[in-house]
């Protein structure tokens, strides 16, 4: 269970983290004009982790955050710059539009 | 009963061109999905379609044994009298004590040429229980042809970064015989190394670093600065 723990992978779980917050924060805008409870979200949550996952097992997504966090690729690099730039606006629209929506 | 024009109106509603905001959000995800989806599909062609056998620099093997036992004690490797032999691109691995367990981890080359590298295949004159290609502590598993003896490792452009980014310079294989298995080492093995691939493109670059480009426009169009039409700064909802 230590040896366990002590090989986490925390790239790969921010990789997993990012990919999780900007398919929920999509997910999110097309719910818009609807008062989201702490429920909904972590169901958003699940859901958007299950797909993250889903995509992950098909296309390598953490991989490519990973090489991106890592700077081992400047094409990689990127990519998330582009990822973290949607998510920052898609939740900055969010919380200006108190839930009503991501994309302006 | 429902009315024919409604129906009409009705599958006219779900079918209307979608707003900015729904464009917006489905490019992203074709975007984030589609890029890596790509690359993936790419490696996967360039690695059954344009292999061609390379002739690689080998380096002069060195090899580490690590945690050996021979009929369940552990021993060291060199009580083992272990050596190694190449000629061109076969390693043949010695030694005086067969019927050993544990793991061999020859270095054979430079770990440059993964770079040009899209498939690497290795015959082993017996079966192992695991067969891996290691680079400072990264590991890539291949599949196992059990009539053939070949393990084949294909790179993809991930596998490729991981790599290149280790802290060492060389490739090793690592034969693994676990404690467990009935898989034991001979007093000869022999490891044939073929090397394929050829001199591309950075497809994977390129589709990533256009992706991030382009997701950073998008980022920009979802704000509520910025619109489609030009320098126009839009109004605040």
């Amino acid at each position: 269970m230590i040896e366990a723990i002590a090989t986490i992978d925390y790239y790969t779980l921010v990789g997993a983290g990012m990919a999780t917050v900007f398919f929920g924060l999509l997910a999110a805008s097309y719910l818009r004009k609807k008062p989201l409870s702490a429920w909904h979200w972590m169901t958003i949550g699940a859901v958007s982790g299950f797909a993250a996952s889903i995509i992950q097992s098909y296309t390598q997504l953490f991989d490519w955050v990973v090489l991106g966090l890592t700077g081992v690729s400047t094409a990689a690099s990127l990519f998330v710059f582009g990822m973290a730039g949607m998510i920052g606006v898609m939740a900055y629209n969010l919380i200006v539009t108190r839930g009503k929506t991501a994309v302006r | 009963m429902v009315s024919k024009r409604k129906i009409k109106n009705e599958v006219k509603k779900a079918f209307r061109l979608p707003n900015n905001a729904v464009v917006m959000s489905m490019m992203a995800v074709i975007l984030v999905c589609a890029a890596p989806a790509l690359v993936s599909v790419i490696d996967d062609t360039v690695n059954e379609q344009y292999d061609m056998p390379l002739s690689p620099e080998f380096i002069d093997p060195r090899i580490n044994s690590i945690n050996m036992s021979l009929q369940g004690e552990p021993v060291e490797g060199t009580d083992l009298g272990i050596d190694i032999i190449r000629e061109d691109n076969v390693i043949t691995v010695l030694s005086s004590t067969p019927g050993y367990k544990g793991t061999l981890s020859t270095f054979v080359m430079d770990k440059a040429i993964v770079k040009d590298v899209s498939k690497i295949v290795i015959t082993s004159s017996s079966e192992h229980s695991l067969l891996l290609i290691e680079s400072g502590g990264h590991n890539i598993s291949g599949t196992y042809d059990s009539d053939l003896g070949q393990y084949t490792f294909s790179l993809s452009s991930i596998e490729k970064h991981y790599i290149m980014q280790t802290a060492s310079d060389d490739l090793a294989i690592n034969v693994i015989d676990t404690p467990l298995s009935g898989n034991t080492f001979e007093a000869v093995e022999t490891f044939t190394i073929e090397v394929y691939g050829s001199v591309m493109i950075p497809y994977a670059e390129i589709i990533i670093g256009a992706t991030g480009a382009l997701l950073l426009i998008c980022a920009l169009l979802a704000t509520p600065w910025f619109s489609t039409s030009g320098i126009t700064v839009k109004r605040r909802r």
